[in-house]
């Protein structure tokens, strides 16, 4: 396994509390199939998922994404990312091992709520767009994005309370935005959703609408592909000039 | 003349206007043990990031093991900058899994063995947050041990340590050095240890580089002199030149005279200065030390 790796999962591991703590929180997505999917698996989905509250699917990645922002920026915290570069790793070999670290954390305790939507979509029948199936995968995509935004975020500010609130602010400026343009009716809702059908914060907030229109689903994944691609140059430029200070 | 594993070629770092370092050149061969001696904000922090790579220079090159493939070259080197790099939520052993991990180490029984050369095998569970300061610098160093490195950059490596605790390092270090030929770079405000230590000094103020020098160039640098105060320095200066035909000499901070001839002649000094109605306040047979001889050079610097 590539040593960057090793050597952060052995700090999540070893390092406080934190890592347990979210693990426990993390494992929380287990409770949206549950909330989504009550006693039949028969009844119609878009019925279901409007009685659950669109906040359920916000709170749950913004706290996997606060987790995932206090568990990376401790490691600038400590000064411990100097260890690296005295050691002369290539700049893509850190930021690809902390994105694929905190990738595989995050997708691991979203796993559960995954089987529990792929056996509902077995039982249920694949075949439509909004099965139970395709509304756990998108919500994963969502949640990947934002952990992946979180964890290169705190290269970024490479502070711990900057990295801790960073999910919440990014939250927050998002929805506000998405808010005051669609209340003040600057636009179009159809055409303030197309755009900001772009940014996961609102993502999490359509998804339980289950519109998955061709739209929606090139947003989830090109945001995710766009947004990664941003970050990453910045975050490369800051190492590659070592704008450290 | 040794091979020489590290140089540092007019190297430059500017942060807006302020010029930290200027043009600084520095060349350590292997072996040795330099000492970097300069006043607080005089550059030698600022100089060791940029060896570790955690600063860009603005200017000048650095080569290390003759190749200027740097990052490779760090794989064969260690620092040790500013505080211990350290997770306080961990054990030391835990520090040093860590660091294991991260600079890809395989043999996990350096671990015990570096922490009993620092000796810290005891602390057990204890957290590093928990440490003292002198423990936490301990650790440090044993972190820089970890990957037997060939090259150590160590930015104060002994602040915080009792007594005690300084002379064990310094044994450390030297048998590091002669025992495995590992060269250290080292930064301390602790000249007389600096002085038992060092193989090399080099001087540094206001980002520039003062002087180099040898053990061997110090040793003649501050050599035997007589020191002198009286109540008029620049009269006692003429009057050792017109009657001793004393020309080796020094005046420091215009206070007092060091003599470097007539060593063994302090009456026949003595009684010319007083015989021109001079009067002394001092005179002694003194060798200065490397305190002595880098308090000048600065103090000279900043005048």
């Amino acid at each position: 396994m590539n040593k960057n790796i090793k050597a952060e999962l052995f700090r999540l591991t070893h390092s406080g509390s934190i890592f347990r703590i979210y693990i426990v929180c993390g494992l929380l997505t287990a409770v949206l199939p549950v909330v989504i999917l009550p006693d039949s698996m028969n009844q119609d989905l878009l019925t279901t998922v409007a009685e659950i509250s669109e906040q359920l699917c916000m709170y749950i990645p913004l706290l996997i994404g606060t987790l995932i922002g206090i568990m990376a920026s401790k490691y600038y915290h400590c000064r411990l990312y100097y260890y690296e570069i005295m050691d002369g790793a290539g700049i893509h070999r850190i930021i690809l091992s902390k994105m694929a670290v905190y990738g595989i954390v995050s997708l691991a305790v979203i796993i559960p709520s995954l089987v529990i939507f792929a056996i509902a979509g077995v039982r249920g029948g694949v075949g439509e767009m909004k099965s139970p199936l395709l509304f756990g995968l998108i919500y994963a995509v969502i949640v990947f994005h934002i952990v992946i935004k979180i964890t290169l975020y705190s290269m970024l500010i490479r502070n711990l309370i900057g990295g801790s609130l960073i999910a919440y602010a990014l939250a927050i400026v998002e929805i506000m935005g998405f808010s005051l343009i669609t209340e003040l009716e600057l636009m179009k809702t159809a055409t303030a959703n197309r755009i900001f059908q772009w940014v996961p914060s609102i993502q999490l907030m359509l998804i339980p609408q289950a519109e998955y229109s061709a739209d929606y689903i090139i947003a989830v994944f090109g945001s995710l592909i766009l947004g990664t691609a941003v970050l990453y140059s910045l975050v490369y430029t800051i190492y590659k000039k070592r704008l450290f200070r | 003349m040794g091979d020489k594993v590290l140089e540092l070629n007019g190297i430059t770092r500017r942060y807006g206007k302020a010029t930290v370092v200027d043009n600084f050149s520095l060349s350590v061969e292997k072996g040795h043990i330099c000492g970097l001696i300069g006043p607080n904000g005089a550059g030698k922090t600022t100089i060791m990031r940029m060896m570790a790579g955690l600063t860009a220079p603005n200017g000048g090159e650095m080569r290390f093991f003759g190749s200027n493939n740097l990052d490779e070259a760090r794989r064969r080197m260690s620092f040790m900058l500013e505080a211990p790099i350290v997770d306080p939520n961990m054990t030391a052993k835990q520090n040093l899994m860590y660091v294991r991990y991260a600079r890809g180490i395989a043999d996990g029984k350096k671990i015990g063995e570096v922490l009993e050369t620092v000796g810290l095998a005891d602390t057990g569970k204890k957290l590093v947050g928990k440490f003292s300061l002198g423990m936490k610098q301990r650790l440090g160093i044993a972190m820089s041990l970890l990957n037997e490195p060939e090259i150590m950059v160590l930015d104060e490596p002994v602040n915080g340590l009792d007594p005690e605790g300084i002379v064990e390092i310094r044994h450390m270090l030297e048998k590091l050095s002669n025992e495995r030929g590992v060269t250290i770079i080292i930064s301390s405000h602790i000249l007389s240890e600096l002085a038992e230590l060092c193989t090399d000094f080099t001087l540094i103020n206001h980002g520039r580089h003062i002087e180099s020098l040898s053990t061997d160039e110090l040793a003649i640098k501050c050599r035997n002199h007589i020191s002198i105060r009286t109540d008029n320095i620049n009269e006692t200066a003429a009057v050792l030149e017109k009657k001793l035909s004393i020309h080796e000499y020094k005046v420091i901070h215009g206070e007092e005279i060091h003599l470097f001839e007539r060593l063994g002649e302090i009456e026949t000094v003595s009684k010319t200065i007083t015989d021109s109605g001079l009067i002394i306040t001092k005179l002694v047979n003194e060798g200065e030390n490397l305190e002595d001889y880098y308090l000048s050079k600065v103090g000279a610097q900043n005048e």
